[in-house]
């Protein structure tokens, strides 16, 4: 359906817990998966798009981060924007914790959505790098396949590397 | 509803990765095994090396050692200084910096600097370089010595030697040396390469740039320049794949940033940075070390490392060997302090190394 001249666009999102969400279409579109959609099917009908995979949760807190980028951009490009916009996604970070942080990539990953993959990517990186081994292996979910012998054999090697990391406190 | 899965998938982790320091990662190989070969493949060096090489530090060659300096802190920051290992340091009485380049400094050691060895401060991994076995070097070898650089064409590093006007050159990945061909094109040419986009440049007599490329092992030679940039003081600077030069205008007395194409000529110069020259001109021309992240320049002069902000102000300066965390009551003050920029890479000297 063609855009009705002069009203911004909505469209609608259905998130796996079956609620939905309005957006406006230039928001809608910074999701790579929705884009390429409308893109492949321009005479799409205006039944809400299902997500199956991302949860309201999810969804608000990345229609959040799309919304108030686009603003961002909107500006004059600047040092004192980019710092606002530096300052936004360290607070959104900090609110999440382990598993919701996880949630969010899987989400931005699925959506498509390359600035903010990237900007997670990184924070994830960031609060992982001075844990230890078995926090990681706890984070990502992974089994440890080192025979007890072996494992030791590669933290001798690299002493130096496992000085200075942070308690484990969870 | 049920707890989602949040296991994070494989590709996501793969992206995850590379955003993680040299420390972490070496670490992190811990993890499992298919980390710890994910971690050690060339692919993902290489990967990890293109987001590192916009992060650059200051390594210092002090008496007491080396020390890496982190240039997004206030150089009086206790945080910003830390110590790096280097095996059989106490072997040698003299340590010179000759080059760094993708994460590798090229060291000489000994008296005359001619031990040369190759070592990744960041993973602590080392090689010595074995003996050139091509032809006799110099007692003088700084005089030899002619560049260290990456061809991305062979995965190689190469270092060349240049003894009388013949050219040697060290191939990392072959870990021999070779007799090369051709002569080195001028006499009495002393400087030191500057590494940049797979060539070394060397700026000569009258304005002359020429390069050594590390693919074709060949010279190239940008064309004979005009009277406009005779006379003029001019500094080559490589800094990832851009080649700066930078000089002062005879008229204005300005510090000129110039960025220079692949051609070496004249044309291809563009100017990106103006700013009125100030005192210390020369030494900020001398000791140039790079363009930190925030758009300051880091230069030293002597005993001081220097931040200078795009006016030519002093924003900051630090004396190398005057502060406690700088340098544990060492006497030595005989001993040249080496600055070069660096960054951390998972590079290793040690081809085929896990």
């Amino acid at each position: 359906m063609s855009t009705a001249t002069g009203k911004t666009k909505k469209i609608t999102l259905r998130t796996a817990d079956n609620q939905e969400f309005e957006v406006d279409e230039a928001i809608a579109m910074e999701f790579g998966t929705v884009k390429t959609f409308f893109d492949e099917n321009p005479d799409a009908s205006e039944e809400p798009i299902p997500l199956p995979n991302v949860s309201s949760k999810c969804l608000s807190t990345i229609i959040e981060y799309c919304k108030s980028h686009l603003a961002f951009r909107a500006h004059d490009s600047s040092s004192s924007v980019e710092d606002e916009a530096k300052a936004y996604d360290e607070d959104l970070v900090k609110a999440q914790d382990n598993e919701s942080l996880k949630e969010v990539i899987l989400a931005a990953n699925y959506l498509n959505i390359k600035g903010m993959l990237d900007m997670l990517n990184q924070a994830v990186a960031d609060r992982i790098k001075n844990k230890s081994v078995e926090y990681v292996r706890r984070f990502f979910g992974i089994e440890n396949d080192y025979s007890p012998e072996e494992e030791a054999e590669i933290r001798a090697q690299n002493e130096w590397a496992f000085q200075g990391v942070d308690p484990d406190d969870d | 509803m049920t707890k989602p899965n949040n296991d994070i998938p494989q590709d996501i982790t793969d992206q995850i990765l590379p955003c993680l320091p040299v420390k972490s990662l070496m670490r992190f190989k811990c993890v499992s095994k298919s980390w710890r070969s994910f971690i050690n493949s060339p692919s993902f060096t290489r990967n990890h090396l293109e987001r590192a090489s916009s992060q650059e530090k200051i390594l210092v060659s002090l008496p007491c050692g080396f020390k890496s300096l982190d240039l997004e802190k206030p150089f009086d920051d206790e945080a910003a200084l830390i110590r790096l290992r280097f095996p059989s340091i106490e072997l040698y009485d003299r340590i010179k910096i000759l080059d760094s380049c993708n994460g590798l400094v090229c060291l000489g050691l000994g008296n005359d600097a001619r031990h040369l060895f190759l070592w990744n401060p960041s993973t602590g991994d080392s090689k010595k370089l074995p003996e050139c076995n091509v032809l006799q070097i110099n007692s003088n070898f700084i005089c030899n010595y002619c560049g260290f650089g990456y061809d991305s064409s062979s995965d190689d590093y190469k270092l060349l030697l240049k003894i009388d006007r013949k050219l040697v050159i060290f191939s990392l990945a072959k870990n021999s040396w070779r007799l090369h061909e051709a002569l080195w094109p001028y006499y009495g040419c002393h400087t030191k390469g500057v590494y940049s986009n797979g060539a070394l440049h060397y700026k000569f007599l009258f304005g002359t740039i020429f390069a050594f490329d590390l693919k074709m092992e060949r010279f190239r030679f940008g064309p004979r320049r005009d009277a406009s940039m005779l006379g003029r003081r001019r500094k080559l600077f490589g800094a990832r794949e851009t080649l700066y030069c930078i000089t002062k205008d005879r008229n204005s007395m300005a510090v000129e940033f110039w960025l220079m194409d692949k051609s070496c000529s004249e044309e291809s110069l563009t100017k990106v940075l103006s700013f009125p020259s100030f005192n210390g001109f020369c030494y900020f021309l001398n000791h140039f070390l790079c363009i930190s992240k925030g758009n300051e320049f880091i230069t030293k002069n002597g005993e001081d490392i220097i931040r200078f902000d795009t006016e030519g102000r002093v924003v900051e300066k630090i004396r190398m060997c005057n502060s406690p965390s700088w340098c544990e009551g060492c006497a030595c003050t005989l001993h040249p302090r080496d600055a070069i920029t660096y960054v951390e890479t998972l590079v290793s000297p040690n081809r085929g190394n896990v």
